[in-house]
């Protein structure tokens, strides 16, 4: 009965793996059919030959040192993954098994290893850890380029903006009200392209983790206050109302000032630079139980139900569909986002099409 | 000339010191550009500036021995006014620390030429 089960289980096991078997000197006295098909050997090549013949000569000396000592001297399992050669000297790799077999009086009788051939996934393995490096540096590359591009566009955006303004201040007789007025909207635009620029320029610091927090004490209210002017200018510029909402008073919250200005003016300005003429936004912030809501609402939007789950990705472009022909990049978005999951404020961004779109987001106090 | 006032500026972007010469000149200032820190300490105590322009991305020194080096040197002789420059707004640790011996910090990007100059009206 012993026998008959024993049978079996050697049957299964000589199936599915490698076995040989050597005696104590390490000399072949079986294989199974398995081995002679990966290995290309007939079993008459390999009996009687020392294992050692199959050995790839890549494997490091000191790994058969461990097998002997493990095998030998602690009369243990040993495994490793090792790289063996074929009859005609290419390569397979097999997870290997290696155990002493013991009589009752714990001599070594002979060894028997059982092996796995796993040749393809050490070739995919290898493969994808190639790729993934490739990867890596392209990456690295990408954002240095990302940054010294940035930078170098920077200077000379300056330059140029600088000389357009000093044009602008002119006196009234050496530049005309027409002359004035094309000189304003090239300021305007280049005005935009260096936020552009500065936002990449985040962008790339993001990525480089090269942006710090700074948190303080101060009052949300006065903040507001302060934050609001720049932005009603450039809403007036639009004939563009911001409707102002405000729940508590004199409230002192512990955050990142700088920060928290960025996220506004980024959503406000944005929200009025897609809004049209004529039209208003909402802007409330409210207390409720621990948190401080920021609630930025305009009255057209751009952004489709399917495309809401696309905004946050970098360099993602919206049409504007009021005038058709233009395209935006949005380059803040990703930047909100990413001070947004940096301080543990959630932003919820809703939309209906060519009617409102709504960006919240709180924050805990 | 009417009130003329000495300003050094330190920049190492010649196309930048200049648009900034050619603006300051025009308001009535003095101007004397310098490419780095060196120059600029070599030069204070003769060209005795009412307000010096710095720009900090110059990878020169440490930032605050410059800073603490002109500001020994200006308060022998003069209330020079120490102005950061800069296009470095990622730390408001490093701003605290750079106001502890400049007298006001700006950012490039933020001004126009009209508003910089109204700034600098207040120093002097």
């Amino acid at each position: 009965m012993e026998k008959r089960l024993l049978n079996q289980y050697t049957t299964i096991i000589e199936k599915a793996n490698i076995v040989s078997k050597t005696d104590v000197r390490w000399i072949i006295i079986h294989v199974n059919d398995k081995f002679c098909e990966v290995s290309w050997y007939s079993r008459e090549e390999l009996i009687w030959k020392p294992h050692n013949y199959i050995r790839h000569p890549d494997m490091p000396k000191e790994l058969f040192k461990d097998l002997w000592n493990t095998i030998k001297v602690k009369k243990q399992i040993w495994q490793w993954i090792i790289k063996n050669k074929k009859k005609d000297w290419s390569s397979y790799w097999v997870q290997s098994f290696i155990s002493p077999i013991l009589d009752d009086k714990w001599n070594i009788i002979e060894f028997v290893s059982v092996r796995t051939d796993i040749t393809d996934l050490y070739i995919t393995k290898d493969k994808l850890e190639q790729s993934i490096f490739k990867l890596q540096e392209l990456d690295q590359k990408k954002s240095d380029f990302l940054n010294i591009a940035s930078h170098e566009l920077r200077t000379p955006m300056t330059i140029i903006k600088w000389y357009i303004s000093m044009l602008i201040d002119w006196d009234i007789w050496k530049v005309d009200k027409e002359a004035r007025l094309y000189l304003e909207k090239i300021f305007n635009n280049v005005k935009w392209l260096l936020n552009l620029i500065n936002d990449m320029l985040d962008i790339s610091k993001i990525e480089a983790w090269k942006i710090w927090f700074f948190y303080e004490y101060f009052n949300l209210n006065e903040f507001i206050d302060n934050l609001l002017p720049s932005l009603k200018t450039l809403a007036l510029e639009k004939k563009v109302e911001i409707v102002v909402n405000i729940n508590y008073n004199n409230l002192i919250i512990y955050s990142d000032k700088s920060k928290l200005s960025q996220l506004l003016n980024n959503i406000i300005s944005n929200a009025i630079k897609f809004t049209p003429n004529n039209w208003k936004i909402e802007f409330n912030s409210y207390l409720d139980e621990d948190k401080i809501y920021f609630n930025i609402k305009d009255n057209w939007i751009w952004i489709s139900k399917k495309d809401l789950s696309k905004i946050f990705e970098k360099f993602w472009q919206v049409r504007n569909s009021l005038t058709r022909d233009i395209w935006w990049t949005w380059l803040w978005l990703p930047i909100v986002l990413w001070i947004l999951k940096e301080m543990w404020w959630e932003l919820t961004v809703k939309s209906r099409l060519n009617k409102w779109s709504e960006f919240m987001f709180y924050l805990p106090l | 000339m009417k009130n003329t006032k000495k300003i050094m500026i330190v920049e190492d972007d010649s196309s930048i010191s200049e648009m900034y010469k050619i603006k300051f000149e025009k308001e009535w200032f003095e101007v004397l550009v310098c490419e780095n820190w060196l120059q600029s300490l070599s030069k204070i105590v003769d060209f005795r500036p009412n307000i010096i322009l710095l720009d900090i991305m110059m990878p020169q020194m440490d930032w605050f021995e410059v800073l603490k080096a002109i500001k020994e040197l200006t308060t022998t002789f003069s209330k020079t006014k120490i102005i950061i420059f800069s296009n470095l707004n990622s730390s408001k640790d490093i701003e605290k620390w750079l106001l502890y011996w400049a007298d006001d910090y700006i950012l490039k990007a933020q001004v126009t030429p009209k508003e910089l100059i109204e700034k600098l009206q207040k120093y002097i």
